[in-house]
């Protein structure tokens, strides 16, 4: 599957949680709430806030991760960014209480 | 068990307060990630693809009830109610937050636990045979002489930056549970001539991209020189290691570009020099001082055996099959060493969740001394059953998911976390394990036979995928996950480094694959012969054939790295 838009990605610094970046210019642990780029200049646009954001030591590492919208929901095309956004995929999940 | 004197305590709790203010710092935004990363590691602490991850050094695998306690209350507060045991004897905790950071190392240095050297250019934990100390075919108990390199290697001033991590094994046994030949150092205890026990010493071993057997380069060494010679081994790669690309700067391709011969005479001549200074020679009461402290239990006066249960094992076949595969004779009369198998095929390999590890330490004080072992293989191990005891622990282990008869079987699969949680790898590994678990699961594994399988989920092998007797390495194609087999490898005395079978698979085929495998070395082998002496008999051509019979997804064969 090719990418048609791109999100930001990156790790929080107090936790290590992978969060993308909302429209709010907040960060989310939850993908459907990230800010979907449907082209290269907002895309830059969301790398530069995710750089400001790691300048302000919000995250480590941000970098643009290429999604679908199927249904209006964004997914990660490679594996490792759709395990970074759901979770392990292991049985049984760990608890998510932390 | 070890404990720690004065000098340990002082410096964890030193370091501990270092590191919290080094937190404080990065939270604050007075140190960059590029600042602060090797200060965490330093200290085990990673950042993984979900959140942090805390690697804490089990000592030669060595571990105490309490220990394990602190483990699961750890687990439960600071993280996801489970940790991970590694195939370096340690426990990993996933999802670790760097605010509590520093209150983790405090509750791990309340039990003499600490990470210093879990990661880093460093001397890692020293690992060992998970039966040391109670097997019965052991020359000596390796751990004291481990407890002895922890302490020189810790800080070490001169060995703080060698050109890449660095990893020693130590076994006192000539079967090697500790896999000596595939570490950068591995020693081998057994008796010169006049009966003395002393070290083989073993180099330049290793995985990872470039996988090595190591080289004997001493093959008696006096436990007196152990220091002496270890120091200068180090200080040879120290100093001669490349440091100009990551992927040559470990011992083994120092070994292997010198040559085992100029590698012995650079070491033989640092040795002679450090042998004259005083400063490594160790004091008699030292050395029996930290014997002591790994001096065996006050084991009863028994005679029961394995033969004298035999009524409860023929009345029960379960736990008959419990006792044929996962306990292992023991030393002294009456009692036997078992292990807990961490592979039912519903907990990924190695996991063990807070309540197991609650219940686990309560059994081991209940059926023994409160010691515990970290095998390699992702095991635990109970050191001193009492025979009699058998059936009512197995009935209690049962009833935690971890009385599974299958050590040594096909289902006591080694796993990496692999890409569910690694940064570094490129594969899943846990799901493939499980694949292959549930797939194997009805058929007589016994039957098979001894069949180590060893997954990892990338090139730098900490499933130790090269030395399974079937190796499995997760690949990335092109988006696309796939999986390389290597037939007939094993990190025993008879060490060897397993041969690539062809294409990668695609994950959905890996369990039939191992099926088409196991299928064919049972039409091939010859009465009692194990998988492996198959493999090695035939080569890997029968199994080809088998797995390659049918067509379908192949990773692409110009591909292949």
């Amino acid at each position: 599957m090719k990418a048609t838009h791109q999100m930001l990605l990156a790790s929080r610094l107090r936790d290590g949680r992978a969060v993308f970046l909302a429209a709010g210019g907040q960060w989310t642990t939850t993908i459907a709430d990230g800010r979907v780029a449907d082209e290269p200049a907002t895309a830059a646009a969301l790398l530069e806030q995710g750089r400001a954001a790691e300048r302000a030591n919000q995250v480590v590492d941000p970098y643009l991760v290429g999604v679908t919208l199927a249904g209006g929901r964004p997914e990660p095309v490679d594996w490792r960014e759709q395990i970074r956004a759901h979770g392990p995929g292991i049985t049984p999940s760990p608890r998510k209480d932390r | 068990m070890y404990r720690y004197d004065e000098f340990d305590h002082r410096l964890v709790a030193e370091r501990i307060a270092q590191f919290r203010r080094q937190v404080a710092r990065r939270l604050a935004g007075d140190l960059t990630e590029d600042q602060f990363k090797p200060l965490r590691l330093m200290n085990g602490l990673y950042l993984q693809l979900h959140a942090y991850m805390l690697r804490v050094n089990i000592p030669y695998g060595t571990l105490h009830a309490r220990q394990l306690r602190r483990f699961a209350a750890i687990a439960r507060r600071y993280d996801r109610g489970f940790g991970h045991f590694t195939t370096r004897q340690n426990i990993q905790f996933n999802w670790i937050r760097l605010e509590d950071a520093a209150d983790v190392l405090a509750e791990l240095a309340g039990v003499e636990i600490n990470t210093m050297q879990s990661s880093g250019n460093c001397v890692r934990n020293i690992t060992s045979d998970q039966y040391a100390g109670r097997a019965r075919d052991e020359i000596e108990d390796p751990r004291p002489w481990c407890e002895l390199i922890r302490q020189w290697s810790i800080l070490h001033p001169e060995f703080s930056y060698l050109p890449r991590k660095f990893k020693i094994a130590v076994t006192g046994s000539p079967n090697d549970r500790a896999a000596v030949r595939v570490h950068d150092v591995g020693l081998r205890m057994h008796r010169d001539e006049a009966g003395r026990a002393g070290f083989e010493v073993i180099v330049g071993g290793g995985l990872g991209r470039a996988p090595f057997i190591g080289k004997t380069i001493r093959e008696w060494l006096a436990p007196e020189d152990l220091l002496p010679y270890l120091e200068a081994i180090l200080r040879v790669y120290n100093l001669g290691g490349r440091r100009d690309n990551i992927h040559k700067a470990r011992i083994k391709v120092q070994v292997n570009s010198l040559g085992a011969d100029e590698f012995r005479a650079l070491v033989e001549q640092e040795f002679a020099g450090i042998r004259q200074s005083p400063l490594l020679a160790v004091p008699q009461a030292e050395i029996d001082r930290i014997h002591a402290y790994f001096a065996p239990p006050a084991w009863e006066q028994l005679d029961t055996t394995l033969d004298s249960i035999e009524g409860q094992r023929q009345a029960d076949a379960g736990f008959d099959r419990w006792v044929r595969n996962n306990v292992v004779e023991h030393r002294a009369p009456g009692y036997a060493i078992v292990n807990l198998s961490l592979k039912d095929g519903a907990q990924a390999p190695g996991d063990l969740t807070a309540e197991q590890m609650d219940r686990v330490a309560d059994l081991a004080e209940r059926f023994g001394y409160g010691e515990l072992r970290v095998s390699h293989r992702q095991n635990l191990v109970f050191p001193d059953v009492r025979i009699d005891a058998l059936h009512a622990l197995w009935q209690e282990l049962a009833a935690l998911s971890l009385a599974t008869p299958n050590v040594g079987r096909l289902t006591d699969i080694v796993a990496c976390p692999g890409l569910d949680f690694c940064s570094l790898a490129n594969a899943r590994s846990i799901p493939v394990a499980q694949a292959i678990q549930q797939h194997m699961a009805a058929r007589d594994l016994d039957a098979i036979g001894e069949l180590t399988i060893n997954i990892s989920g990338c090139m730098n092998a900490c499933g130790h995928h090269h030395v399974g007797h079937i190796g499995i390495l997760g690949v990335d194609k092109g988006g696309k996950e796939f999986y390389q087999l290597t037939l007939g490898g094993s990190s025993d005395q008879h060490a060897a480094l397993g041969e690539r079978l062809g294409p990668g698979l695609p994950a959905e085929e890996v369990p039939l694959a191992i099926e088409a495998i196991v299928n064919r070395y049972r039409d091939l082998r010859e009465p009692g012969e194990r998988f492996v002496d198959t493999c090695r008999r035939l080569g890997t051509g029968p199994f080809r054939d088998a797995v390659y019979a049918t067509p379908a997804t192949r990773e692409p064969e110009r591909e292949v790295a």
